[in-house]
């Protein structure tokens, strides 16, 4: 009997842990979108209202809501004490915190860590186009998790599934 | 050091400089040079950033400033907003709290013949504002003539104080005395030295009775102040080309008084050695406003009608 139960378990958690890493995959497509909405705002934000940094980061992290709404408040409290540190590392810091425990994968946490040196680019033409450069790597790796993540999802489930099925296959 | 000076250093520069009251101290300049040492002046004395903290006379004791501590001061300068200042970074300065004037140099970048921006900024020149308070009083029944104010005109050298006296003179006229009613004082800050706006608020007291269109071009100011805000007395600082001149001109003509500054040398060399001919348009003032070279900035030498001849004490 014990064994049936311990059979199940196996299979059970074997299937969870698939189900978790093809969550992720969903998980990190919403990350994603949503990064990208919100350097639409900061970027309009800063292009039309020329509007200072901080104050620009807390609007949109306040007017937007979201998951990164966190993130940018707190962000554009830190650049506003201007206690001797720059953009770019406090920015570093606060992405590693925030992005620590989410779906993003270690490359797309390493890219946004090196967004904030965009901002500080005073040439308005240069930091567009290295902001739109960032853009469209984003779409197309939400194009691509969106045309292969169902699939993705489908397989690493089956994967946990028979995963288990080989794991119960060799210990009984 | 008053606070928000202290904000745009680098922590490492902060540490340093702690203990230096740069407005107490009356400093003037503070520049900072990738790779050069930190130099503070003080009128014509020159002074080096100790790299313990502190001051030195001596250069090989002095804090070499990295291009990585500039670029992280035009960071904290531009408030993380650098963007923001890109008709400024054209200009060559920024107008930082405090109306501290930031100048820079670095890599310029062109467009179509046109300044387009700077880019590696490696120097920086901060101009520490000071307000002097009172230095104008003296001076201001000279320039009246019972209740109107004349067109007068402040003539001196650089760095002797002109816009300094011009500032206090506004701050005169819009509050008014017991003997005086205060006048509606229209200011065409160009290069926001006179009000020192910083997100539009000036930093500097200009009176009760003062507009001011900060960053605003004269050419272009006059008018608008003219048609918006129906000013009494009009100031502007720096009058520069001959169209400057020939905007002043016109606007004498508006029922307005003038208050404006130029370079120029002396009295002597005014009137009487053609400095004055060589301006057309500039004989319409109707005091001269002459400042002393070689001693403290902002002492008046004479004032003088447009003849040349003195008008009251000094």
């Amino acid at each position: 009997m014990i064994k049936w139960i311990g059979a199940i378990l196996v299979l059970v958690s074997a299937y969870a842990i698939g189900s978790l890493l093809a969550g992720q995959v969903k998980e990190r497509e919403q990350w994603l979108k949503e990064i990208k909405i919100v350097l639409f705002l900061l970027e309009g934000e800063l292009e039309y209202h020329q509007m200072p940094f901080p104050e620009a980061l807390q609007l949109v992290g306040e007017r937007h809501g979201g998951s990164l709404q966190q993130f940018l408040c707190s962000l554009g409290e830190e650049l506003k004490k201007k206690e001797g540190t720059c953009l770019q590392e406090i920015w570093k810091k606060h992405s590693k915190q925030f992005f620590k425990n989410t779906a993003l994968t270690k490359e797309q946490k390493e890219e946004f860590e090196q967004l904030g040196s965009y901002f500080m680019e005073a040439d308005r033409v240069a930091r567009k186009k290295a902001i739109d450069f960032y853009l469209s790597r984003l779409e197309e790796e939400i194009v691509q998790l969106r045309e292969t993540g169902s699939d993705k999802a489908y397989l690493y489930r089956m994967l946990g599934m028979l995963g288990g099925m080989f794991l119960l296959i060799l210990v009984l | 050091m008053s606070s928000e000076l202290y904000q745009i250093f680098p922590l490492k520069l902060r540490e340093k400089l702690l203990g230096i009251d740069f407005i107490e101290q009356e400093y003037t300049e503070l520049r900072f040079r990738c790779n050069g040492p930190v130099t503070l002046l003080r009128g014509k004395e020159e002074y080096f950033l100790h790299n313990q903290g502190g001051i030195t006379r001596e250069k090989e004791k002095a804090h070499f400033v990295s291009v990585n501590e500039i670029r992280e001061m035009m960071e904290y300068i531009s408030n993380f907003s650098l963007y923001a200042y890109e008709e400024e970074l054209r200009q060559g300065f920024l107008t930082i709290e405090g109306g501290h004037r930031v100048g820079l140099c670095g890599k310029v970048v062109m467009q179509e013949g046109m300044i387009r921006t700077i880019r590696n900024i490696s120097f920086l020149n901060i101009r520490l504002a000071r307000e002097k308070k009172g230095c104008a009083k003296a001076i201001i029944p000279s320039l009246f003539e019972g209740e109107r104010l004349c067109h007068t005109l402040i003539v001196s050298p650089p760095g002797l104080g002109k816009t300094t006296l011009l500032r206090d003179l506004i701050r005169e006229v819009s509050d008014g005395s017991k003997e005086r009613r205060g006048k509606k004082i229209g200011v065409i800050d160009e290069r926001s030295e006179l009000a020192a706006c910083y997100y539009g608020v000036p930093q500097n007291d200009l009176g009760s009775r003062t507009d001011v269109l900060d960053g605003c071009p004269k050419t272009l100011g006059i008018e608008m102040l003219l048609r918006s805000m129906s000013p009494e007395v009009i100031a502007v600082d720096e009058l520069g080309c001959e169209k400057d001149i020939q905007l002043i001109k016109k606007s004498i003509y508006c029922g307005c008084s003038i208050l404006a500054t130029v370079h120029g040398e002396d009295k002597k060399q005014w009137f009487f050695e053609g400095g004055m001919e060589q301006r057309t348009g500039i004989e319409l003032f109707e005091r001269y406003v002459f400042l002393k070279q070689g001693g403290q900035p902002g002492v008046i030498e004479a004032i003088c009608n447009r003849m040349g001849e003195e008008v009251g004490k000094v």
